[in-house]
């Protein structure tokens, strides 16, 4: 049994534009995923100003890159759960692909 | 035009069977996105190789600048390190190592992303390729 059986031919390949089309927009959206690392900048900072200042100036550094930290920490979760996300679909994206390739080969099409 | 279905042939895994019409506009537009597709892949590659010496670099530094400290602890005692609480020391030391940490764990994040987005790229090529066979293989069943 395989699973576009009963699919007509032009829709298989309008199924094949579209793959394509969800595929750019993976892609779009791993742009979008652009490495964030000013908070990690700055906790490095913050860490020096702690050390160079003295007094409560160098409290109000700690707390500064203590808080630089922690977003970055939070950046980076969120960028791991959005490329995840991502890496799922585009593998969905594949199987579609393989199967639909299968499928227009058992049709008598020469694809590359 | 032939030039650029070579280069194909030569960069992509997938075989391309036929030879496109050079006339036709559709084919025309389709190899200019599959040129562009290309040189996309081909900077992302690039992009991919600088990695892990963009990894090394920082982390380097901050070796380097801790031995100048240290040595500079060891020589004279006029450092602002000399008369700090050592547990304020230790925060800063562990700030600064999470920034560097972080800054890994980001940089590592972007490769892991140039590689995905090779993939998209490929499959978006496949893909194209396959609708635009399917096409040529109607239109030749037709005939």
């Amino acid at each position: 049994m395989r699973r576009f059986q009963d699919w007509p031919d032009h829709r298989i390949r309008e199924e094949f534009h579209l793959l394509s089309v969800r595929s750019a927009t993976v892609f779009g959206k791993l742009e979008g995923l652009k490495g964030h690392r000013t908070p990690g900048i700055v906790a490095i900072l913050g860490g020096a100003g702690l050390f160079l200042a003295s007094g409560p100036v160098s409290l109000i550094f700690g707390l500064i890159g203590a808080f630089g930290a922690a977003e970055q920490l939070r950046v980076s979760a969120r960028i791991h759960a959005d490329e995840l996300r991502l890496r799922r679909e585009l593998a969905e994206i594949a199987a579609d692909l393989f199967d639909l390739e299968d499928e227009a080969r058992h049709r008598g099409y020469r694809l590359p | 035009m032939a030039a650029l279905w070579l280069i194909i042939n030569c960069m992509s895994d997938t075989h391309f069977p036929f030879e496109p019409d050079p006339a036709s506009a559709n084919n025309a537009r389709m190899a200019s996105i599959l040129d562009r597709m290309l040189e996309m892949e081909r900077t992302l590659q690039k992009e991919q190789r600088f990695d892990p010496l963009r990894l090394v670099v920082p982390n380097a530094v901050l070796l380097a600048s801790i031995g100048v400290l240290a040595l500079m602890a060891a020589f004279n005692s006029g450092l602002p390190i000399a008369e700090m609480q050592p547990g304020r020391m230790l925060l800063g030391v562990a700030i600064i190592a999470a920034g560097f940490g972080f800054y890994g764990v980001s940089t590592a994040q972007d490769a892991r992303r140039r590689i995905l987005q090779l993939e998209a790229l490929r499959l978006q090529r496949r893909a194209m390729l396959a609708a635009q066979a399917m096409e040529h293989g109607e239109e030749s069943r037709r005939e």
